[in-house]
């Protein structure tokens, strides 16, 4: 567990955004893995299998939070961007909330994609592992990804 | 930093241009070194119920199942056998009186082997009764038993 409780951390807090969501959704990710590991038959590797059952745990917790405030999960995101400046667990500067706010507005996949690439340095064969889109899928939604971030702080 | 100098910056915001962007995410103190615990702790609590797998009722009994399968076939086939066995017992008899019927003269001795084939009662031949006198029968055979017939 203690090798993977901060990438896996990491990988949560850049979905979910806020740090008491972020312990949530990873205790319940280890909880999940704990009760599923007998029947992990080695399919894939137990990084990629324990990153899946993360961004499941992170997106569904997401969903459910943003359906009892009534708003899309879009909304609730922009909500908690917002708010990040009054996080006490974020000392980020504006050019590091614009950057969320850019990343908020790519498609909930893309967003995924630049996020592991960008943030958690994660190479393109693991991302592809985890997600299940080919390598070459995932090299040009970087790429798309990176022109949008750009054009979005240089016109905000 | 001048006015000029940050217009420029923003104008060519550009990620490959700079030094890596952080996310700006921070965790408490001693997060970590505590997290473990918090989960052990909850693992310990969650309820039993969780943990059991759901198993089929039909992979459980399937011992049962084809038991009970087997003797259903069974079960159902037995009409079917103790049906085919009175058809033709019916047949049998129904064959043997169409036949008396149909045929108009039946022979005595084709009557009694269809009911009795291994029966070993003499038949005399109706016509030979026919053309001798019953004393002439009697009085030339010495073996008279066997001309009884028994019925």
């Amino acid at each position: 567990m203690h090798d993977y409780q901060k990438p896996l951390y990491n990988h949560v807090r850049n979905i979910v955004l806020s740090h008491d969501d972020a312990d949530d959704v990873l205790q319940n990710t280890f909880i999940k893995v704990f009760q599923n590991l007998k029947n992990f038959k080695g399919e894939s590797k137990l990084f990629t299998w324990m990153y899946r059952i993360a961004t499941n745990e992170a997106l569904t917790f997401l969903n459910q939070k943003a359906k009892k405030s009534g708003i899309s999960s879009a909304e609730l995101q922009s909500k908690t961007i917002d708010n990040l400046k009054a996080d006490i667990y974020f000392d980020g500067d504006d050019i590091q909330i614009k950057l969320h706010k850019a990343i908020a507005e790519l498609p909930e996949k893309q967003q995924l994609v630049f996020k592991m690439k960008y943030f958690e340095d994660l190479k393109y064969e693991e991302i592809s592992e985890i997600v299940g889109t080919s390598v070459g899928a995932l090299k040009a939604s970087f790429h798309h990804a990176v022109k949008k971030i750009e054009a979005f702080v240089t016109t905000n | 930093m001048s006015i000029s100098l940050k217009q420029n910056i923003m104008t060519s915001f550009k990620l490959d241009n700079r030094p890596k962007i952080e996310s700006g995410f921070k965790t408490p103190e001693n997060y970590f070194e505590n997290f473990q615990a918090n989960v052990l702790d909850k693992l310990s609590n969650e309820p039993i119920a969780k943990e059991s797998k759901v198993i089929s009722i039909f992979r459980k009994r399937k011992r049962v199942l084809y038991a009970v399968a087997a003797i259903l076939t069974l079960a159902l086939m037995m009409p079917m056998l103790y049906q085919s066995q009175s058809e033709n017992k019916d047949l049998d008899s129904t064959t043997i009186e169409n036949y008396l019927t149909e045929e108009g003269h039946p022979n005595q001795d084709e009557i009694i082997r269809e009911i009795d084939p291994e029966s070993n009662i003499l038949i005399l031949d109706t016509k030979e009764i026919g053309t001798q006198t019953l004393e002439d029968m009697l009085a030339s055979n010495p073996n008279i038993e066997n001309l009884v017939i028994e019925n």
